[in-house]
């Protein structure tokens, strides 16, 4: 039941069960309109209780069918004509939801529907009984003195009734569960206001109501409701109002009786047109979980982009050690326009200069003839060996890649690195190559003033061609581990190895049983099992966290239940780099249901991780509360240290000393 | 002013045997008057002198230099700090925390090593002398052995007898590697068969492992070819014993030995010419694995140097206690360190620069030490001009050995001051005083 009045809040984009609650009691304000509105939904469910059973959300028919009650038991009075007409109107009201839901998931859209089956039957309605429905009217009086009264009206008309007290209350509900909500709100009839005065010059009059509720809407709907903000907001919203605002005024100049149509269909057939519009492309099924107001909705979005980045390519480094980003994207001299996406890498030493010497000799610079290694695993394409390499002051500009390699990834894309010395390719064409593997040396041949390595990726198979937006996964950046991404210019950059300690510590295989004990005694059973994505399990009946290894990284997904172990291990440790060396760090976010997020909203709580040692990993959070982790490879996480307790692996076979335990433990 | 009167010179000439060129005087007649950007005169005022000064900057540069030159040719690869080169706590602590792991040739340096904190498995153990019950607890804590000898051998297989796990060796070869002088004494010579025999004996038993094999050639190597030929000539032995006992080696330790600017008494040309740089070593080594090296075998590369590392970042600062006319007509000053804390001058040249001007001509001086022991003589013919009693000399390139080679002989031995890379200035070891050398006497 409470799910149920949660549910309604949706009719403002943003499920509230308070809101839920008041709007359902406004209905049984005039009597008769709840009445028949209770009545339509129950006509509406059982229809759809019979042709789908096992549907799970039947909101769209009951909210449409509970519209129409609502409007009949306004405007008729209660008769036996009614009761029917709300009852059999719910029903055809449910079964024509179904229809419209079922043609659209087939087209593979998303069955949004609004309210658009109501208002086209009201439309009808106002067709089939011209005068059984009263005149439709503006509200009178000075514009500025019940303009805000008259927002608050245009609010409340949504359960029709045109109570500005019952507007207070739902505005101040939805400020509460979504200041952003509430602005667009106010935007939305201000600019519906606006427009209206200026188009018809009448001294700025107050719309009618329900003009007022399309404009409220709209703006609710195309600033964040249902389409995610961007930048072009602003324009979809004043545009959307305008619209409205024309569309309304058309149809109280030229529907006459037909007016009653707008009391829902400019905003639904607006709304509905930008979101279709939108639909397939950018639209992400995030979005249209009303269950979270937009703010939540974009900062699930925010977390789940963070954690989760759709990248396009990611490849590792071509070098071995630490080297410097001579030129980044999109750079000052040869990775412009068409081969923007690029990166050349150098070699320092401690004073920054790349050569020794006057530099006048090739040998003097520190990244000549040094080693370079595939960046991808996959099928050699294209070698160019033979070409001799520049003296310094002179370039290559026929041959400009010089000695190169093209790697074809199995995913469809190919890495090219150029420059290489004369003579030093170690593959040969169809060969299949491994990430890492040596493949030649850095050279100068080509267009290349100075030995450097150059790499991008590009789609195509020939050289010269445009190339592709690519990161760079697995590298350090002065012990610092980012997610994956272009370097600059000026970075210094260390490729890190897979570490085998940490993949064998992060090995957990299904059916384990784990028995955690804190330093009371009490002891937690847990069992790793697989979940319905695939991903790990870890936890009994009640509790879980959900684990998995991903782009290198041995990730917890999400925590369910209130375990107290489970939880601190998702809050501190949310990943480990299966890349990192003792003495790097890295960051991880926490998702928006976390404590901290509540306290600071809009902003991602982060923590901040460092693997100390080869066995300790320690994680630092916002507050700055220290906690650590011990591993060991073969039994994984023995050891959990947080500010709320300590836990240790309880096991019968014993296990390996741990060399730092004392110092590390202590400290 | 009054001058002090210098009494006329008779520079002696003859054809002296050695050095037909003539002379060598110091590099310039310019003094060096600080080190590390610190004043000499300050630093002897605070710390008094003989003094031993380490430049924390220049040792991780050295470092730094050396491994950038292997690591961007070869993955992975550690660089192990050779504990005998110097093994006072400040300059271990500092190379550790670059990452170092420690070359240690004795228990008492074991011991020095775990007291700084390095776990057993970054700790390399090599040397002739290790006694039973220290192989034992090195071999528990995780340290990389290599075996020395054939009686070690069998303490090895002993403690794998009574061993529940698997014990994880290797073992110390030396080659022909293609200079002079050949070093064979130390580990299993490769050449007659006796590295195969040792490595047979050890890995029949079941509970024994190779985990590498180590050959450090010797020291100030010129050749970076040699190390070429020991990377080639240990893969060979070690895809034997792949073969014969399906055993692969996971580390390849090649020793150290790389040079530093310290001039090796003999050698005509100054080091600037002669040296060759880290990146030669570093392709020698690397080019020779890649050639040599299976695929898909990548064995952690491991070097252990120590006077690459730390030489060139040793200064000795010592004053000057008298001075001498000697009957040939040299000067002879006598300073307050000698062969006593520059056990090294046997073999390197000491060339010590003035720290401050002097406006009078230079001519032959012998510079000797405080010890009343004829062989204590620092330099026997060096270009100085007439130094004041207490001017200080500057001695450059003595980080590697003096230290520890030190002799506790009639002097105290110096205290060591280290200026860290933030210009801070540290005791690292303060002047010995009578109470240290009498601490065990009963």
């Amino acid at each position: 039941m409470k799910a149920q009045l949660k549910t309604l809040g949706a009719v403002f984009f943003a499920e509230d069960l308070w809101l839920g609650a008041v709007l359902i009691l406004s209905c049984f304000f005039y009597p008769v309109a709840g009445l028949c509105a209770t009545l339509a939904v129950l006509g509406a469910w059982a229809l759809s209780k019979q042709l789908r059973p096992e549907s799970v959300s039947r909101f769209p028919e009951l909210l449409n069918a509970g519209l129409w009650g609502l409007f009949l038991g306004s405007v008729l009075p209660l008769s036996p004509r009614t009761v029917l007409l709300a009852l059999g109107g719910g029903a055809f009201l449910a079964g024509l939801c179904l229809e419209l839901k079922k043609h659209l998931e087939r087209r593979g859209f998303s069955g949004m529907l609004l309210s658009l089956p109501f208002s086209l039957a009201v439309g009808l309605s106002a067709w089939i009984l011209p005068d059984a429905l009263p005149e439709f009217g503006r509200p009178a009086g000075e514009p500025f003195a019940i303009l805000l009264p008259s927002f608050f009206q245009s609010l409340s008309v949504v359960t029709f009734s045109a109570r500005w007290e019952l507007g207070v209350l739902l505005f101040l509900l939805i400020l509460r569960r979504s200041p952003w909500l509430a602005a667009l709100a106010v935007a939305g009839f201000s600019a519906g206001w606006l427009g209206e005065g200026l188009i018809l010059h009448n001294g700025f009059l107050l719309p009618p109501f329900f003009s007022g509720l399309n404009y409220i809407l709209l703006a609710m709907a195309l600033g964040g409701g249902l389409l995610p903000p961007d930048r072009f907001t602003p324009w979809r919203v004043t545009g959307g109002v305008a619209v409205a605002v024309v569309l309304q005024l058309m149809a109280e100049r030229f529907l006459g009786g037909y007016s009653w149509l707008t009391v829902t269909l400019s905003f639904n057939f607006l709304a509905l047109l930008m979101f279709y519009g939108n639909a397939t492309e950018r639209l992400h099924p995030d979005w249209l979980n009303f269950r979270l107001s937009p703010e939540e909705r974009w900062d699930l979005r925010r977390y789940r982009s963070t954690r989760y980045p759709i990248v396009p390519y990611d490849i590792h480094l071509p070098v071995l050690g630490k080297w410097q980003v001579y030129q980044g994207e999109q750079g000052a001299w040869t990775h412009k326009f068409a081969w923007q996406h690029a990166v050349d890498f150098v070699l320092t030493d401690a004073n920054d200069a790349r050569h020794s010497g006057s530099g006048q000799a090739v040998e003097e610079y520190y990244a000549w003839n040094k080693t370079v290694v595939s960046p991808i695993s996959g099928v050699v394409e294209t070698v160019v060996a033979g070409l001799p390499d520049q003296p310094i002051g002179q370039v290559e500009t026929e041959h400009n890649w010089g000695n190169y390699v093209i790697i074809r990834e199995p995913r469809g894309f190919r890495v090219l690195i150029a420059h290489l010395k004369s003579q030093s390719l170690q593959v040969v064409v169809g060969q299949s190559v491994e990430r890492g593997q040596w493949i030649a040396r850095c050279g100068n041949s080509g267009y290349s003033p100075e030995p450097h390595v150059h790499l991008h990726v590009q789609q195509g198979a020939f050289p010269g061609e445009a190339t592709l937006p690519f990161r760079i996964a697995g590298m350090s950046i002065d012990g610092f581990l980012p997610a994956p991404r272009m370097p600059e210019t000026g970075e210094e950059v260390e490729a890190r190895e897979f570490c085998p300690f940490l993949s064998s510590a992060s090995s957990y295989m299904l059916g384990q049983e784990l028995c955690f004990v804190n330093e009371s005694g009490e002891e937690r059973n847990y069992t790793i099992q697989m979940a319905a994505d695939g991903s790990f399990r870890l936890g009994d009946e009640k509790n879980a966290l959900y684990f998995g290894r991903r782009e290198e990284r041995f990730i917890f997904y999400s925590v369910e239940g209130k375990d107290e172990l489970l939880n601190e291990l998702f809050r501190t440790f949310p990943s480990v780099p299966l890349y990192a060396k003792p003495g790097d760090t890295w960051e991880d976010v926490l998702p928006v249901e976390t404590e901290a997020y509540k306290l600071k909203r809009g902003i991602l709580p982060k923590v901040r991780l460092e693997r100390i040692s080869e066995t300790v990993i320690r994680s630092i959070s916002e507050e700055n509360k220290i906690s650590k982790i011990i591993l060991s490879d073969t039994h994984g996480i023995v050891k959990v240290k947080t500010p709320k307790g300590n836990w240790s692996l309880k096991s019968d076979i014993g296990l390996p000393a741990c060399d730092q335990e004392r110092s590390e433990c202590l400290s | 002013m009054l001058k002090t009167f210098e009494p006329p010179r008779l520079d002696l000439l003859s054809a002296r045997p050695g050095n037909p060129q003539g002379r060598r005087t110091a590099a310039s007649k310019d003094p060096v008057r600080d080190v590390a950007g610190v004043p000499v005169s300050e630093l002897t005022e605070k710390y008094g002198s003989p003094l031993f000064v380490y430049d924390e900057a220049e040792m991780k540069r050295n470092l730094r230099t050396w491994k950038q030159a292997f690591e961007t040719l070869y993955q992975p690869v550690r660089f192990g700090w050779s504990y005998k080169t110097c093994y006072l706590r400040g300059v271990c602590k500092s190379f550790h925390g670059e990452g170092s792991m420690a070359e240690v040739v004795s228990e008492m340096e074991y011991e020095k090593a775990r007291q700084l904190g390095v776990p057993g498995k970054e700790i390399i153990l090599n040397g002739p002398h290790k006694r039973p019950a220290f192989l034992k607890r090195a071999l528990s804590e995780g340290a990389t052995l290599h075996i020395d000898h054939f009686d070690e051998v069998d303490d090895v297989l002993a403690l794998a007898d009574e061993s529940e796990q698997i014990l994880k060796v290797g073992i110390r070869v030396n080659m022909d590697a293609g200079i002079q002088p050949v070093w064979s004494r130390f580990g299993f010579h490769l050449e007659s068969g006796e590295a195969r025999q040792a490595l047979t004996q050890l890995l029949r038993h079941p509970r024994i492992r190779l985990s590498g094999l180590h050959c450090h050639i010797g020291t100030y190597i010129l050749e970076p070819v040699a190390y070429a030929t020991v990377t080639r000539k240990l893969l060979e032995l070690a895809y034997w014993a792949e073969d014969t006992f399906d055993q692969r080696i996971e580390h390849l330790d090649l020793g150290g030995g790389f040079p530093s600017p310290a001039r090796l008494k003999g050698i005509y040309q100054s080091p600037d010419v002669y040296l060759p740089k880290p990146s030669e070593y570093a392709e020698a080594v690397v080019n020779a694995l890649q050639e040599n090296l299976r695929p898909g075998h990548r064995p952690l590369l491991l070097l252990e140097s120590g006077r690459a590392m730390v030489d060139s970042a040793g200064t000795l600062l010592t004053s000057v206690l008298a001075r001498k006319a000697m009957p040939d007509g040299r000067d002879l000053v006598v300073m307050d360190a000698g062969v006593n804390v520059l056990y090294t001058a046997t073999w390197y040249e000491m060339q010590p620069a003035v720290t401050k001007r002097y406006d009078t001509g230079r001519h032959s001086t012998q510079l000797v030490g405080p010890l009343c022991m004829n062989i204590d003589v620092l330099h026997d013919d060096w270009m100085l001009p007439p130094l004041d009693r207490g001017d200080t000399l500057l001695i450059p390139n003595v980080g590697a050995y003096n230290v520890t080679q030190s002799m506790q002989f009639i002097v105290t031995r110096p205290a060591v001051v280290m200026i860290h890379t933030d210009g801070s200035q540290e005791v690292i070891r303060r002047a010995e005083t009578l109470s240290d050398i009498e601490a065990g006497e009963s």
